[in-house]
């Protein structure tokens, strides 16, 4: 096999900025052979089930299989991965894991606002890639955080890949989350210098000092 | 719980981009002593390497393609994922049974109604829960447990089906339920006489479950 290009480093950077000054509170540029996948990362959304298994056709068990994303993974050289920081006080929120699994919006208003996040992350992803199309690469292909049903579809009651015509609602803004195709995230992080925490139902704020959700798109 | 319940650190550290195996088996340590004061009767250090797989389950779950009848009893066929690929992937893990002093029959997919049997199905999965989610906090966010039993009748007994295995509905105890080992293909029993377990007695009802940790 050819092996991929390798992107010129001025279009990267321009790439890079995009994300940087459009919202990310820090981005990098790296090489696709270190985005580590694992065959657990899948299973976390499986096993306890997240309240989306099964109700978003991008979150487990469908989506991306860990084998589908190293393919794609070899196909490119360069990414652009980037993180959006969120405040304990909202994405450690004392009410925040209920409101999100019954969709009921918190007096706080700290389910519209990771909402937001989110959106931020999923609009990011989505410019990046026009810009690099625009800029000269010839492929991209974007991973976001968290399940698309949630942010993109929040009013529908299902998703219509899954239950209905069988296509997506938002084929340009949809993409699968990285922990949804295996992408181990939070190790990325970490080993970049990110400082990223676990962060899960009964944290608080004080407990952690700020959550993170982050982006990926290859350019080829 | 029979003892106190688990409660997260106060601090909680950043996870780490390589964990040190000195400090993984620090970390295993501690959680098989939470284990115990959470309620559990014994602990056991595991790798993967000493887990054993009923492999005539794992080939019918491997043939299962399809996804509209996933989820009639824990787990769900995973059509695209192998869980004995996942399950190789840890270094260690936590085996852990509890003291049953009560049959338990078989009831298959049926919903649990006698309050014993539904004590102690909810007492391994609570356990397990915990030790997981202290395992989470630790940074060990890749932890992953295994109960024992069937959720549906543990958690759903008013329900009709359970909801997960409908197309494009959830479950409706996320981040409670657990798959049983055996759903996962692993032999619990025979695991456990492979650790050296006192407790195992093919007479005896054996609640037992797994949390593996990376």
């Amino acid at each position: 096999m050819i092996p991929p290009p390798t992107p010129e480093p001025e279009k990267m950077e321009i790439l890079r900025n995009l994300a940087v000054t459009h919202g990310a509170s820090g981005a990098s540029i790296i090489d696709a052979g270190d985005i580590p996948v694992d065959p657990r990362v899948r299973f976390k959304c499986m096993i306890p089930k997240c309240y989306m298994s099964g109700r978003c056709g991008r979150c487990p068990p469908y989506g991306y299989s860990t084998e589908k994303t190293i393919r794609i993974l070899n196909n490119y050289e360069q990414a652009i991965f980037f993180h959006v920081r969120v405040e304990s006080a909202i994405i450690a929120a004392k009410s925040l894991s209920n409101s999100i699994t019954s969709g009921q919006a918190d007096e706080a208003g700290n389910l519209f606002s990771l909402g937001g996040h989110c959106m931020l992350v999923y609009s990011l992803v989505r410019m990046i890639r026009k810009k690099a199309m625009k800029i000269g690469f010839c492929r991209t292909e974007g991973f976001s955080a968290s399940n698309c049903k949630d942010i993109l579809c929040f009013k529908k009651k299902t998703c219509r890949e899954l239950n209905g015509s069988g296509e997506c609602r938002n084929p340009e803004m949809s993409v699968p989350s990285m922990e949804s195709a295996g992408i181990d995230a939070f190790r990325l992080a970490a080993k970049i210098g990110w400082e990223i925490f676990p962060i899960g139902a009964q944290c608080e704020p004080e407990s952690v000092k700020r959550g993170m959700l982050m982006g990926l798109v290859l350019v080829g | 719980m029979e003892s106190k319940p688990f409660v997260i650190p106060e601090t909680i550290h950043p996870i780490r981009a390589e964990i040190d195996p000195a400090c993984l088996g620090a970390d295993i340590k501690t959680l098989c002593t939470s284990a115990l004061g959470w309620g559990a009767a014994g602990t056991a250090v595991i790798g993967p390497e000493d887990l054993v797989f009923d492999d005539k389950r794992l080939r019918t779950m491997a043939t299962k393609t399809d996804l509209d009848s996933m989820s009639t009893c824990w787990p769900l066929a995973y059509p695209i994922d192998e869980i004995k690929k996942a399950l190789f992937a840890y270094d260690k893990g936590i085996f852990l049974y509890i003291d049953v002093n009560i049959d338990l029959p078989d009831d298959g997919d049926n919903p649990e109604h006698n309050k014993n049997h539904l004590a102690a199905y909810r007492k391994i999965h609570e356990i397990i829960s915990a030790v997981e989610s202290a395992a989470f906090y630790m940074g060990h966010y890749l932890a992953m447990g295994f109960a024992a039993g069937n959720c549906r009748s543990v958690f759903c007994m008013e329900e009709g089906q359970c909801s997960a295995a409908t197309v494009a509905k959830g479950c409706t105890a996320p981040y409670k339920s657990r798959p049983s080992m055996s759903a996962a293909g692993i032999d619990p029993l025979k695991t456990a006489w492979k650790l050296h377990l006192p407790q195992p007695d093919p007479d005896r009802p054996f609640l037992s479950g797994l949390v593996m940790v990376a």
